[in-house]
């Protein structure tokens, strides 16, 4: 497994236990009451920054146990992977730009802050996560021709 | 599935008569990664025109010596 291909399993599995972590926590915060009473800042906060975290700790990590193993003197990424890259991130702004419209037309709505931001940071992350997903398919079976 | 590229080649066959060439020396010569050279052989990846004249210049012979493409029918 290339560089750029493990680094892309590396944000998908963060991004996913990022995504699950936070809801867990915000569901089990909540305990029954409206999710909007629930104090979700500080929990969202430390997502981000956990997730952040933990992302740049495993992609380094990952990157040093791969080169001692290996002795891998390979470029960490050529064509392809700047294919699949832009590939991944076309495909994963989509659900960005859906989130950002549905925020937009929130705020617009009055609906309260809770909803807009937790419509904002799952936006975030199902795009980071089906950016992951389109990235790992392609690496595993090639990039869509169209 | 639909196999992402139509375009075949012959550089697995041409690395073993070329001193049985491995994957990680035509990847070092051509200055690519070894994962992008076993996706091309598997039909994974069709390289860049300017990267299969470069893999077809490892071995010394023309793009379609080492580079298919099916006839329309």
């Amino acid at each position: 497994m290339g560089y750029e291909e493990r680094n892309a399993w590396v944000a998908l599995v963060v991004g996913v236990g990022a995504l699950v972590g936070y809801v867990v926590a915000l569901v089990s915060r909540a305990d029954g009451a409206p999710m909007t009473e629930v104090d979700y800042q500080p929990l969202l906060i430390a997502t981000v920054v956990i997730g952040v975290a933990v992302m740049i700790v495993a992609t380094v990590a990952s990157t040093i146990l791969a080169r001692i193993a290996t002795g891998d003197a390979e470029p960490r990424g050529d064509q392809r992977d700047r294919e699949i890259a832009r590939f991944g991130e076309r495909v994963g702004h989509a659900f960005l730009v859906v989130g950002a419209l549905a925020a937009m037309l929130m705020a617009m709505a009055e609906w309260d802050f809770f909803w807009i931001a937790n419509v904002l940071f799952a936006a975030f992350a199902v795009s980071a996560m089906v950016e992951g997903v389109a990235k790992v398919s392609a690496y595993r079976w090639g990039l869509p021709q169209w | 599935m639909v196999k992402p590229t139509l375009v075949t080649n012959r550089i697995r066959a041409l690395r073993f008569t070329h001193g049985e060439m491995t994957q990680a020396d035509l990847a070092a010569r051509v200055g690519v990664t070894r994962q992008t050279v076993i996706a091309i052989e598997q039909g994974r990846y069709s390289p860049s025109l300017e990267m299969a004249f470069q893999i077809a210049r490892v071995f010394g012979l023309g793009l379609d010596d080492v580079f298919g493409y099916p006839e329309e029918n």
